[in-house]
């Protein structure tokens, strides 16, 4: 209910400024329309394609490129062709269902992630985004062979330029993304090598038998992002802490209570339509496990908190008042820690 | 007389007894024939170590790191409390309890152990932001971990899906 009641909101006051102006000047008139109409060609437009994705950290990158085959509305089978340790391995998705198969180790994986396949969660997101970013329309640029419109999404507190779209001139599908950070430089991009618009692709691809010499591991089963938020927080066994600052344009999208070794964890969700941010609390008071990595230190008024950059994503961990509390996002250290600041003012 | 391929490759490989093994090596220096074939096998050895050693390739810092995870929550074979019994002999009990006594009392840092519980491990809090980050429409499709990166094997070896489960009420 939360996701809707926000949805709503937040599409009904970006109506009021854009009404306002449309008689003076407008946005491109299609652009809000294109861009919705790119997040939900998938579940009517179906391909096969050989996709790269690079994914930047602060001094290195990291590359895979997959063949997809994608059967509207939601069946999606992604094999891994590079880098060579994942050569063959594939996951094949279901609705909320995704087998992940290793044929290297002869192992099987079944997971549930019940938010994925969420229609309700999809419009919240085309609302947040219409929200917070103005959609430019650019210029038709060749994308796999094929034309395809390019469209900025540009935030409209900072002015900054956050992701750029190509658009199949005409199955809308998103042939190409780029995602930037605050400063410009690019965080990921994903893109089709080549692809190919057909409905005809073997049942067998999307087969999700797993063979009998394969050990079958038991996959996450990921909590279902609860939209009852304040049931969510009761039922956390303590006294949650909110953040009193996000950055411009984010909003609370759901909340869930998960149990990792006995311990139990509250994630709130924020997103501002393009990107996301995690809070985690828990009262263990304990550091977190980060293995055989090596976390940066920080310090902010005067707490030690430590952090680590997974590519262009960041985790910032700190304790505070006998919790332990962790933030992650694609933003940079600054702005986690002013979100963190002001989770225990 | 000469000896089979078999035979000297048992040789090679030290498997034969102290007797035999002294026989096939006085042989060894006056009979040119088996000398080669012996040579033969070394040189094959030799070539199929060289081959191992040239195969082998050093894993990433972070699937070692989630390896080294997965070993550490791996029950121990013997438990601390087998390993008191065995040592549970008058011989030596008595020692160590009046010393295990003088520790308690004096308390010794380090006898209760360190008293911070474990916390949570930081790739599951990353594998749970990427899962439902990737639930936006315009997410980065290259956040979904492939499998050989996710539980027991490799990169995502800490988690274990035995420890995790959601409290929401599914």
């Amino acid at each position: 209910m939360l996701r809707l009641a926000a949805a709503l909101a937040i599409a009904a006051a970006c109506m009021l400024p854009v009404g306002a102006l449309a008689a003076k000047k407008a946005a491109p008139p299609d652009a809000n329309a294109l861009v919705r109409a790119a997040l939900e060609a998938p579940r009517h437009v179906s391909y096969v394609g050989q996709m790269q994705t690079i994914r930047w950290g602060t001094r290195v990158a990291s590359a895979t490129i997959q063949r997809v085959e994608h059967l509207a509305p939601s069946s999606t089978r992604r094999t891994f062709l590079a880098p060579e340790a994942l050569y063959g391995e594939y996951d094949i998705t279901l609705g909320t269902t995704t087998t992940k198969i290793d044929p290297k180790q002869h192992r099987a994986m079944v997971s549930e992630n019940p938010s994925s396949d969420n229609e309700i969660a999809m419009n919240s997101s085309i609302a947040l985004l219409v929200a917070n970013y103005r959609a430019v329309i650019g210029p038709v640029e060749i994308v796999a062979a094929r034309p395809a419109t390019t469209i900025s999404l540009v935030n409209r507190y900072t002015g900054e330029r956050m992701m750029r779209l190509w658009i199949d001139n005409v199955t809308k599908v998103v042939l190409a993304k780029e995602a930037y950070h605050q400063d410009g430089s690019l965080a990921w991009r994903s893109r089709f090598d080549d692809i190919r618009f057909t409905g005809e692709i073997p049942s067998g691809i999307f087969s999700t038998a797993i063979p009998s010499d394969f050990q079958q591991v038991e996959g996450r089963r990921f909590a279902d992002i609860n939209d009852d938020l304040q049931q969510t927080l009761d039922d956390a066994g303590f006294k949650p802490e909110n953040p009193r600052y996000l950055p411009d344009g984010f909003h609370i999208i759901g909340a869930e209570n998960s149990i990792f070794r006995g311990l139990h964890n509250l994630h709130l969700l924020y997103s501002d339509g393009i990107r996301t941010i995690s809070l985690f609390e828990n009262n263990s008071d304990s550091e977190p496990d980060f293995g055989d990595v090596k976390p940066s230190i920080t310090h902010f008024e005067g707490h030690d908190a430590q952090y680590v950059k997974d590519g262009p994503t960041t985790l910032l961990t700190w304790r505070e008042h006998g919790l332990a509390f962790a933030l992650i996002g694609d933003l940079d250290l600054k702005n986690l820690t002013d979100i963190a600041i002001s989770v225990v003012p | 007389m000469h000896y089979n391929a078999d035979t000297l490759d048992d040789y090679l490989h030290g498997a034969l007894g102290p007797e035999r093994d002294a026989t096939i090596h006085a042989h060894l220096e006056s009979c040119a024939p088996c000398r080669a074939l012996y040579d033969e096998a070394a040189s094959v050895r030799d070539w199929l170590q060289n081959a191992a050693r040239a195969e082998e390739l050093e894993f990433p810092s972070i699937i070692k790191a989630r390896v080294w995870e997965r070993v550490r929550e791996l029950p121990q074979p013997v438990s601390f409390a087998d390993r008191l019994r065995a040592l549970w002999r008058p011989m030596i009990a008595v020692p160590v309890a009046a010393v295990l006594a003088v520790f308690v009392y004096v308390g010794v840092p380090g006898i209760h152990g360190s008293g911070q519980p474990a916390g949570v491990a930081a790739t599951y809090l990353l594998e749970e932001h990427a899962a439902v980050a990737s639930d936006n429409p315009l997410a980065d499709r290259g956040l979904i971990v492939p499998a050989s990166m996710v539980d027991d094997q490799q990169t995502s070896g800490l988690i274990d899906a035995g420890d995790t489960a959601s409290a929401s009420g599914r």
